[in-house]
């Protein structure tokens, strides 16, 4: 049991960065185990409240003008000053992390809640998924489990309120009288104020205790008599379920491993794990650059030596130094900057789609709801990862051009030794000495850096559709490449200035 | 894909097989950079020591193995060492292939040992090739100095030449000295023949003879700048021709037969002639002449073959002397040896061969290489 109370909100008053006023002095009263539905017209504000209340207000929409304040269980919050961060919520799109597991999803936000929080007893919590496999993925579930993953989710964080932002859209009538009897038994059970926005009131009316009306003209918020008839009078087309009945009574035995205290900075290495497999380890990307780099040795030494000018003479005559030039611009310029874009133009895709769809499904907002370092974690193993991977595959694809340019050049050459191709592949490179690797160390790590930056902006930018997400990958391996590019040249010549 | 069951594809099944698969990959790329990134070789140095005093400045060199069909293949690198040593290091690729019959050579870069390396087919070919040079050479200086145009444009002009030369040759003071020393207690009236008659006849004979030089020393005329040694022999044979001389012979019959016959006579015939043809090449009106004649489209039909059989000669010599062209494939000893070349710079070289090559090559005298002798395996006493 939480510390019971009420949620009393005083005098809320919300403007858009545009200047429209949502709602004005809004005053209304929540008590523990009670469940309030706010109802109101499409566009009259109700998410907006929600959004002040669980202080995830879109500052990249611009400057919100809130007033008003917020209590609960002791504390007092002025909203005008202070993000709140009482309200759990529970996104419409349910906002969970699908790249990972059900299990992870409570476990980050366990991990990441008040002390208090982790102490609490969550076994009520996580008998709602009992027909759920604990490390079964997101895409595995359906609409119900992902309602109640969610749920839990936002439970386990330990905020004192609750918030369910239209919990029942999309399910059909069965999930969605079980889902409302699931919600009311978590408030009752719990102690703790839930506030559910919906459109379609029916299947919750039976079970919530106040109906608050968001009146759009008059920017007030109106009780009303929690009965059909007075919600019809409100509202249009309302429509009340009936029998509901308690879910999970019947449910399945899965049991998850409770979300016991660990240390919060494990999901940075959890995150930076993930990126890093993706961005580098995995088996796609090794193949494509390690194939990458062996196409450039082979080209590099078989039309060097075979479609110049000078023809056999390249093969005979001026072979060490055809050989030793040969050497130098593969391993100082061609397979440094080949894999640079290579690597830069897949991840850079990858960063920008991956930050596209979580900022598309909310789930930076429900990381900032859950207390959670998201950005921090994500952009920090973004870059950290990328540009390890982009100086590791470089090294692949050195390896793997070195070893096509040996294996053509002893196509040429069949009876010469193998020493005498490396003597000459790789003797500028060695006289040139470490100064020649930190240039290219410098290459890859600015054109790491600049990629990744522009990957993680262009990805973090508001996406409202998937075509927003499309043209966020095409943008990202286009300004990614580009600045690689200019990176490469840029230290080239300062390289070999004079 | 879609044959293969669902559950290989997800997790947590998905994941394991495709960290299979990059741990796989990975390994591979390790491996691969293991066996084709530079790293220390694993083979133990042979030291020798050289009989002659190394004077080389570069320390590092390549080595190089003659096989027994003259293929030549690098084999390692070596350095010098204090006390005249040369540490061989052989390639680990190599290490069983240098038999221990080999023996090594020490060369610097030059066509000494781009001609050791030959084979016997290129050497026959190179010196037919340059027999026919030379074949085509006397046959173009005899169609030149006999045509019509050598004969009234160049020749009067050559001729020219010749007489201010022998004037200089006669006015010279070491041909005086020589004149003095056998004329000195002669009659006046022989003193007078000799100043006077003698130089008409000399120059009457050489004009003819300086042909003939041509013709015996047309090969080498490029060579002339450089210190080449002229074959004076149709010079000799002129001064024979002029002590021969009808009007001489009678002329000195009078003076006494014996003193005709004098080696210091001889002896200043020939020098005067020498001079004569000396200062004719030195006169700096000739290399004009020649270029002039070069030049002249009338000439250049009769040089013709002898320029196409030069260009042949030049054409070949990459391939004969390297084992170059078009098509060829890699001479590593010919590649080092002309970037030297190109490069103008001390490019000494270690060659093993076998030891008949060793017998053959050591013909050559002091052009074909310093043996060097072993001495142990593990690096210098």
């Amino acid at each position: 049991m939480i510390a019971a109370g009420s949620l009393k909100v005083q005098g809320l008053s919300i403007t858009t960065p545009a200047g429209v006023k949502l709602i004005d002095d809004v005053s209304f009263e929540v008590g523990c185990r009670e469940l309030v539905l706010l109802i109101g017209p499409s566009g009259s504000g109700k998410t907006s409240i929600v959004n002040a209340l669980c202080g995830l207000l879109d500052t990249n929409d611009g400057e919100w003008q809130v007033g008003g304040k917020l209590a609960y269980g002791g504390d007092d919050i002025d909203l005008a000053a202070t993000s709140s961060d009482l309200c759990g919520l529970v996104f419409q799109d349910n906002a969970l992390f699908d790249d990972l597991s059900v299990e992870e999803n409570l476990r980050i936000a366990a991990d990441h809640a008040p002390v208090a929080a982790k102490e609490r007893d969550n076994d009520a919590i996580l008998s709602l998924l009992s027909d759920v496999e604990p490390d079964q993925a997101i895409s595995a579930c359906s609409g119900g489990q992902r309602q109640r993953v969610a749920i839990a989710r936002t439970l386990i964080a330990g905020r004192p309120v609750l918030v369910l932002d239209e919990p029942n859209s999309g399910l059909d009538i069965k999930s969605s009288r079980r889902l409302a009897g699931l919600i009311k038994s978590i408030c009752t059970e719990r102690a703790i104020p839930v506030i559910i926005v919906a459109h379609h009131v029916d299947d919750l009316l039976p079970f919530a205790d106040k109906v608050l009306l968001l009146d759009s003209r008059s920017r007030k918020v109106t009780p009303l008599e929690v009965s059909l008839p007075a919600i019809e009078q409100a509202m249009m087309q309302l429509d009340v379920g009936a029998n509901l009945d308690r879910f999970g009574a019947t449910g399945g035995t899965q049991t998850f491993p409770r979300p016991g205290k660990r240390f919060p900075k494990l999901w940075f290495a959890r995150y930076f794990v993930e990126y890093f497999w993706v961005l580098c380890l995995s088996p796609y990307m090794l193949v494509y650059v390690g194939v990458g780099g062996a196409i450039l040795g082979f080209v590099s030494i078989w039309f060097g030596f075979n479609y110049h000018s000078f023809g056999g003479y390249l093969k005979s005559i001026l072979h060490d130094e055809t050989l030793a030039g040969i050497g130098y611009v593969q391993t100082t310029i061609a397979v440094p900057l080949v894999a640079s874009i290579l690597v830069v133009a897949r991840n850079s895709a990858i960063i920008a789609a991956d930050l596209g769809n979580r900022i598309m499904s909310s789930q930076f907002r429900a990381m900032r709801n859950l207390d959670i370092p998201g950005l921090r974690y994500l952009s920090v193993s973004i870059v950290v990862a990328n540009t390890l991977a982009l100086a590791l595959l470089t090294v692949a694809a050195l390896i793997t051009a070195s070893w096509s340019a040996y294996q053509t050049w002893s196509i040429f050459f069949p009876d010469q030794p193998f020493e005498f191709w490396q003597e000459n592949y790789f003797r500028r490179l060695m006289e040139a000495g470490p100064g020649e690797w930190a240039w290219g160390l410098a290459k890859v790590i600015l054109s790491a850096l600049l990629s990744s930056a522009a990957a993680i902006a262009i990805g973090l930018r508001r996406k409202t559709d998937v075509i927003s997400v499309n043209n966020a990958i095409a943008k990202a391996i286009v300004i990614g490449v580009s600045l690689t590019l200019l990176a490469h040249a840029f230290l080239a010549v300062l390289r070999f200035r004079g | 894909m879609q044959s293969l069951p669902r559950f290989l594809f997800t997790r947590p099944f998905g994941r394991a097989s495709g960290l299979i698969v990059s741990s796989a990959l990975v390994a591979g790329l390790v491996y691969a950079g293991s066996t084709v990134l530079p790293r220390a070789g694993a083979t133990q140095p042979l030291v020798y020591l050289s009989p002659d005093p190394i004077s080389f400045k570069r320390n590092s060199l390549p080595v190089f193995v003659m096989q027994a069909d003259r293929n030549v293949v690098r084999h390692g690198t070596a350095e010098f060492a204090p006390g005249n040593h040369v540490i061989v290091d052989p390639f680990d690729s190599m290490d069983g292939e240098q038999s221990g019959e080999m023996e090594p050579l020490l060369f610097e870069s030059g066509l000494p040992v781009l001609w050791a390396a030959m084979s016997a087919a290129s050497q026959d070919e190179l010196n037919s090739r340059i027999g026919l040079v030379q074949e085509e050479g006397a046959r173009a200086v005899n169609r030149v100095i006999t045509s019509k145009v050598f004969v009234e444009v160049y020749r009067p002009r050559l001729s020219a030449m010749l007489a201010q030369s022998l004037a200089a040759a006669w006015e010279d003071p070491r041909t005086q000295a020589i004149s003095q020393a056998f004329l000195t207690d002669s009659d006046p009236v022989l003193r007078a023949f000799i100043a006077e008659d003698i130089k008409e006849i000399l120059l009457d004979r050489l004009s003819a003879t300086l042909w003939e030089m041509a013709r015996t020393n047309w090969a080498n005329a490029l060579g002339l700048p450089l210190g080449y040694e002229l074959d004076y022999t149709p010079v000799v044979e002129a001064v024979t021709g002029v002590l021969k001389d009808p009007a001489i012979r009678q002329t000195l019959l009078e003076f006494g037969s014996e003193r005709l016959a004098s080696p210091e006579m001889r002896q200043f015939l020939e020098h005067m002639a020498i001079s004569m043809i000396d200062g004719m090449l030195k006169d700096s009106g000739f290399p004009a002449l020649v270029a002039e004649m070069t030049g002249d489209t009338r000439l250049r039909d009769l040089l013709r073959p002898f320029g196409e059989a030069v260009t042949s000669l030049a054409g070949s010599l990459p391939r004969l002397l390297g084992g170059l062209g078009g098509q060829s494939s890699l001479n590593p000893l010919a590649a080092h040896v002309f970037r030297a070349f190109a490069l103008g710079v001390e490019s000494p070289l270690v060659l093993y061969v076998t030891p008949d090559d060793r017998r053959r090559i050591t013909r050559f005298g002091g052009q074909g290489g310093v043996g060097l002798i072993p001495l142990s395996k593990g690096g210098p006493a």
